[in-house]
């Protein structure tokens, strides 16, 4: 120890302090050095002498202290000395004395405006809660209601603060001018801050002087009217009475109480103080696991009674859980916005952001949103029953037909009965139709039933006489399920009853589109909707059974009426567009496409659809294509898409636009068999190749002998005749869009990958021998896949591949995923994205597009073999780590095809395609420079690749590097592979060689021995991927 | 005269550490706003120096009359205080102490070796961190903009005073305390630091 009298007297040596400066948390008000060097000087057992010291001086003398707040004081300053590492320190138990110590004060009027105790709060805001600003204004807010400060100038300069902080201006000079109110001490000085304030308001533009009350409703717009003694007294004496539950515990009897005061729309006041902030302010501890507290203390059932009471407020069954209840009371603002995700099967799921329990609170229910509103504010729910049980929706047509209606109505009257209907046609109207009046009483108010259904009657003279046969809206309100539209148009009624003039229809369609008749879409657009849930095979039973649904729609609609034919017929169209097999709708699909277009020249049928968003993004979906149909249509051709099996046209066209020619339909088969009708060798004479003329008719076989072979451990055999080989299926390892992949196992044992294509397809075959001969004798091959022949059947196709067994990239990213909730080391990525520009550059160069690159088509390849440090020319073992790449049935070669010939998807794409893919533009490389990128994403980031345009036109990765990632490495590669079209003529192979050089270097200065610890750890890792 | 230059650049060393050690202050102690102070690279730290013409000015002027001083050896002492704006109490007071080893007695006090130029600019590094470090226990000097400083130098009385300087007396902060930084030493003078505050 150092001598005391040293350190009592003249001024502290710095040296004291500094070793532990960076422990020493600085306080606002400032420490003593020389308390700072004392208490650095005292060890764990002095420290504990004092804390039971003050502790026992606590227990024996507060109550009998003439100011028990200067003990706290006390305590608190010595905790801050002898703590220098601060009160949040657990060691120091601030928190606990500093709780107790407002705890005690807090009803204590002597205390309440004592600037001491305030600082202690203030002192509290700041250690405890300043990291979350909504939980210091809770404690504000609560002491605010407390009074306590209330006549403090400190409170409120702190409260603004902290509010503008949060940048709510309006509630921070709410408070200030509270304080001026108030009075508090020294007003001057609130004055001025308040001045300040406005200063820096104006300065930001806020405008302040406006809905001042608005903003500030949780301190009440009145704060006298609740915060003096009495209203206050009511208020706490409320918060017990309203508890009858013997077994409630203190802090579900508030809980309670938030619900039920929120019933009773009288007691505004009580309403908002209960609504936001706190009524009881809780340990920090308890606060903190306050939801976890819940739902151990709730029994269920134990608080059924209240929720009850809560249940027509909110219509939505919200199950009694407590936790709920607990997060509803703990809200002092607004709950995050409610959404809905909807799933359909086969699409992605739809997020909608509206919440879907108001809307639909009970199956069968539904309310649009004025109704919400309507009901928000209690003007709603007394007609509800009226409208639900005794207002049919035959009768709404009625009356909606019996506007249209109207002018008819007046014309008899004045031929027949009366002569002064000239003068008086209102009169006439209202004798004739006896709804009138009743309408025109209450116009606010909802027509009896009595009226439409009197309406009804002696509209049906009329009716009769009209183009609709009364049959036909019978038919059509029966399957009318959304009443949404009713509900608006109910309202609409007896408004445009009361115009004495009614206007003349505007043309016959209106008529049809009526309510009722809208109602039949949208019901139609809901049933097809579902349809797609039913299986579909590739069976042909199946198909002519949605055949026969559909014709018997088309023919249904054709009998009630024409108009209304014509959005089925888009339904029915979009469906058809939606059904794998094209043949059976061969007739249907183009006769509807010219429906179709009748239905866009109809401009009165284009507005009514609007209402529903999803069906105009559908349609403006669905025009392109629709064009493309329409024109080949034009030619007499069958209509198709891009993989019919069944297509016996030519379908391929090249047509010649700006310089380069584009291939608008690139995966055709029958154009691929044109271009290998013409290579030399001709593919019969390769020697792996080899045809049978018959079909084998055994893949839809295999299919669902896989199926059943996974209970019964039953192989299906395929029998080559021509090599004699046998393979015996063991598994499927995949299913692609065309084809599906099984694992064999041939007659001498070895493992293949056996590429069942149906209809037959030599194009991959092709495909990967022009790459096996273009790049023979390269080190790249190896990482190519490799094709050991092909079997093509005059139906299906067999293509024989080596199979490799340690997974794709996906794979790989998802054990990653698994193992340490991260994406791949970025050394990791970093060889990976060298071996798969090796193979890029190199099929790019010998004119070969892969067309698909994405994480599923790169199997990983790292094969037994020591392995040395790294070095990326393959030698000391690296040859043998690497990837292949499989897939090439989206590949094309460039040299069958006319010199800069692009390509236009015709098939759906997603966030994998290429940004021009997905835009519609035509492509080349940019496929593969695009799928390189994504891979690399993939890898880097464990999420699929999303990239944004910024405003120069360029493309740049959405997601942002990591800190310690190469950056700059990376956004080179990036930018060049993302806008792959500014680095010149394609293919950019020397763009890809130079990136690819770089990182090279980049791993051999820096990583080549953490590479291959990586790699060899995976390799053992892999093996869990064989099958 | 070698021992003439050797003064001279003794004293310039001051000179430029007085010049940092109140922008350091002033920063530190938010006497100034932030964005008036870029940052430099000076006896290998970052320190924070203002760029508002003004200030500069007004420090060079005083700096340049403490440096006369200095050289004629006729200033013993450097203090910074930070005033309260609204009240005119003195918050906070720097002060250098500057002791001139040819004005010593040289029979009381051995004279100390010579040190190098390395050494003085350690020592200075080290004395500007712990100012730096201060503010760990200096208390929190709120609303921004209230306070200003003045600089004292105590001089000998038969200094010249130019008429911008006027005569002032030191008062003490009352109740306060006072730290003692550590000092650092040129061939010729010694500097030490302190700072006192309010607590």
């Amino acid at each position: 120890m150092r001598s005391g009298s040293d350190i009592l007297n003249g001024p502290i040596e710095f040296e004291a302090i500094e070793p532990e400066k960076e422990n020493i948390i600085p306080l606002k008000e400032g420490r003593s050095a020389r308390g700072l060097a004392q208490a650095l000087t005292l060890g764990s057992s002095e420290l504990h002498d004092t804390r039971v010291q003050y502790e026992r001086r606590l227990l024996e003398e507060l109550e009998d202290m003439d100011d028990p707040l200067e003990l706290f004081l006390e305590y608190i300053s010595w905790i801050n000395n002898a703590f220098p590492q601060g009160g949040t320190s657990k060691k120091s138990g601030m928190l606990d004395v500093i709780e107790r110590c407002i705890m005690y004060f807090k009803d204590m009027e002597t205390y309440k405006n004592d600037p001491r105790y305030l600082k202690v709060w203030l002192w509290y805001v700041e250690l405890y809660s300043s990291d979350v600003l909504q939980e210091s204004k809770d404690i504000f807010v609560y002491m605010f209601r407390k009074r306590i400060g209330a006549k403090l100038t400190l409170f409120y300069e702190e409260f603004a603060t902290l509010l503008f902080q949060m940048e709510k201006f309006n509630e921070a000079h709410n408070i200030l001018k509270l304080g001026v109110e108030e009075n508090s001490r020294p007003q001057n000085r609130l004055l001025r801050k308040l001045n300040e304030f406005e200063v820096k308001l104006r300065e930001l533009n806020v405008n302040f002087s406006q809905e001042n009350a608005a903003d500030t409703r949780f301190l009440s717009s009145d704060p006298n009217s609740f915060i003096l003694g009495r209203r206050r007294a009511s208020f706490t004496n409320n918060e017990n009475n309203v508890n009858p539950q013997p077994q409630g515990h203190q802090q579900q009897a508030s809980k309670y109480e938030v619900f039920q005061d929120n019933n009773i729309p009288d007691s505004n006041n009580s309403e908002n103080i209960n609504r936001e902030g706190w009524d009881v302010l809780e340990s920090k501890a308890t606060r903190r696991k306050e939801n976890k507290q819940h739902s151990l203390l709730l029994e269920p059932g134990s608080n059924v009674g209240t929720i009850e009471q809560t249940s027509d407020v909110i219509p939505n069954k919200r199950p009694s859980s407590s936790q709920k209840l607990a997060i509803f009371k703990d809200d002092l603002g607004r709950s995050d916005p409610v959404y809905k995700i909807l799933h359909v099967p086969g699409k992605k799921p739809e997020k909608i952001d509206c919440n879907f329990d108001l809307i639909y609170p009970n199956p069968g229910e539904e309310y649009c949103i004025e109704e919400i509103l309507a009901k928000s504010r209690d003007l709603y729910y007394r007609r509800e029953p009226v409208k639900r049980a005794e207002y049919p929706k035959q009768d709404l047509q009625e009356n909606k037909k019996k506007r249209k209606l109207a002018p008819l109505g007046e014309k008899i009257p004045l031929s027949g009965k009366k002569p002064l209907g000239e003068k008086k046609p209102t009169d006439d109207g209202l004798a004739l139709v006896e709804s009138h009046p009743l309408d025109k009483k209450s116009p606010g108010i909802f027509p009896q039933p009595s009226g439409p259904s009197s309406s009804e009657r002696i509209d049906g003279s009329h009716s009769r006489a009209d183009v609709e046969p009364p049959l036909e809206y019978k038919g059509v309100t029966r399957t009318s399920i959304l009443p949404l539209r009713d509900t608006s148009d109910e309202m609409k009624t007896p408004v445009s009853n009361l115009k004495e003039t009614p206007q003349p229809p505007k043309s016959p369609t209106m008529t049809f589109f009526s309510n009722a008749a809208m109602s039949e879409v949208y019901s139609m657009y809901n049933q097809h909707y579902n349809e797609p849930k039913e299986p579909f095979d590739n069976n042909e039973t199946t198909n002519k059974f949605i055949f026969d649904n559909l014709t018997q729609e088309f023919t249904r609609q054709h009998m009630d009426d024409l108009t209304e034919i014509k959005p089925t017929d888009q339904s029915a169209g979009k469906d058809s567009e939606k059904t794998p097999n094209r043949q059976t709708n061969e007739i249907t699909f183009g006769s509807d496409f010219n429906n179709e277009q009748q239905l866009y020249s109809n401009g009165a049928a284009k507005d009514f659809m609007t209402p529903i968003q999803e069906r105009t993004e559908k349609t403006d979906h669905f025009s392109p294509n629709g064009k493309n149909i329409n024109w080949t249509s034009q030619k007499d051709e069958i209509s198709s898409t891009q993989s019919s099996p069944f297509l016996t046209q030519p379908q391929h066209e090249i047509r010649e636009e700006e310089k380069y020619p584009i291939l608008e339909n690139p995966l055709d088969p029958h154009m691929r068999r044109q271009l290998l009708a013409g290579i030399r060798p001709p593919l019969d004479q390769y020697d792996t190749f080899y045809r049978y003329n018959q079909p084998l008719k055994m893949s839809t076989l295999l299919k669902r002998i896989q199926k059943m072979s996974k209970t019964e451990n039953k192989n299906p055999i395929v029998d080559f005749k021509k090599t004699g080989d046998l393979y015996c299926i063991r598994t499927e390892l995949g299913e692609g869009g065309y084809a599906t992949v099984y694992l064999a196992e041939s007659s001498t044992g070895n493992l293949r990958a056996l590429k069942v294509e149906k209809p037959a397809s030599i194009w991959e075959y092709y495909i990967l021998k022009q790459v096996e001969e273009r790049l023979r004798e390269q080190s790249v091959l190896p990482s190519i896949i490799n094709a050991n022949s092909l079997h093509c059947f005059e139906d299906e196709s067999y293509l024989v591949l080596n199979y490799a067994s340690q997974g794709t990239i996906l794979d790989l990213i998802n054990l990653q995923k698994g193992k340490t909730r991260g994406p791949l080391d970025e050394c990791l990525c970093m060889f990976f994205t060298v071996e798969l520009m090796k193979i890029v550059e190199s099929i790019h160069r010998v004119d070969i597009l892969h067309g698909d690159l994405k994480p599923d088509n790169c199997m990983i390849r790292f094969e037994n073999g020591s392995l040395g440090p790294y070095r990326p020319d393959g030698s000391l073992g690296w040859n043998k780590k690497g990837i292949y790449l499989i897939d090439f049935g989206r590949s094309f070669d460039m040299r069958l095809l006319p010199p800069n010939t692009k390509f236009k998807a015709n098939w759906k794409t997603d966030q994998q395609d290429c940004l021009e893919m997905r835009s519609g533009k035509p492509w080349t490389y940019e496929a593969d420079y695009y799928g390189l990128a994504g891979i690399i994403h993939a890898m880097l980031f464990g999420n699929f690749i999303e990239s944004v345009q910024l405003p120069n036109g360029r493309f740049k990765l959405r997601q942002s590097f990591k800190r310690y990632w190469r950056q700059a490495l990376w956004s080179s590669v990036f930018d060049v592979l993302l806008n792959s079209n500014e680095f010149g003529p394609f293919p950019i192979t020397d763009q890809i060689t130079k990136l690819r050089l770089e990182i090279e270097s980049h791993l051999l200065d820096q990583f080549d021995d953490k590479l291959k610890e990586i790699v060899t750890d995976l390799e053992l890792e892999l093996t869990r991927f064989r099958r | 005269m070698s021992n003439s230059i050797s003064l001279r650049g003794s004293t310039r060393t001051i000179t430029e550490f007085f010049e940092y050690s109140i922008n350091s202050i002033l920063y530190q102690r938010g006497v100034y706003p932030q964005e008036d102070f870029t940052t430099i690279r000076k006896y290998g730290l970052t320190l924070l120096k203002t760029h508002d013409e003004e200030l500069k000015a007004y420090i060079r002027r005083i700096l340049a009359q403490v440096h006369k001083w200095l050289v004629g050896g006729k200033c013993n002492k450097l203090v910074l205080c930070i005033v309260d704006k609204d009240e005119g109490d003195k918050v906070e007071e720097w002060s250098f102490d500057v002791v001139q080893f040819s004005k010593l007695d040289q029979n009381q006090v051995e004279l100390p070796q010579e040190v190098d130029d390395n050494e003085t600019q350690n020592q200075i590094r080290s004395l500007i961190r712990q100012i730096t470090a201060s503010v760990t226990f200096l208390p929190e000097l709120n609303n921004e903009g209230n306070y200003t400083f003045n600089v004292l130098a105590y001089t000998d009385a038969n200094a010249k005073v130019p008429l911008e300087w006027s005569d002032s007396d030191n008062k003490p902060i009352n109740n306060g305390e006072t730290v003692q930084f550590k000092s650092f030493r040129t061939n010729d003078h010694q500097v030490g630091a302190q700072v006192s505050y309010r607590y």
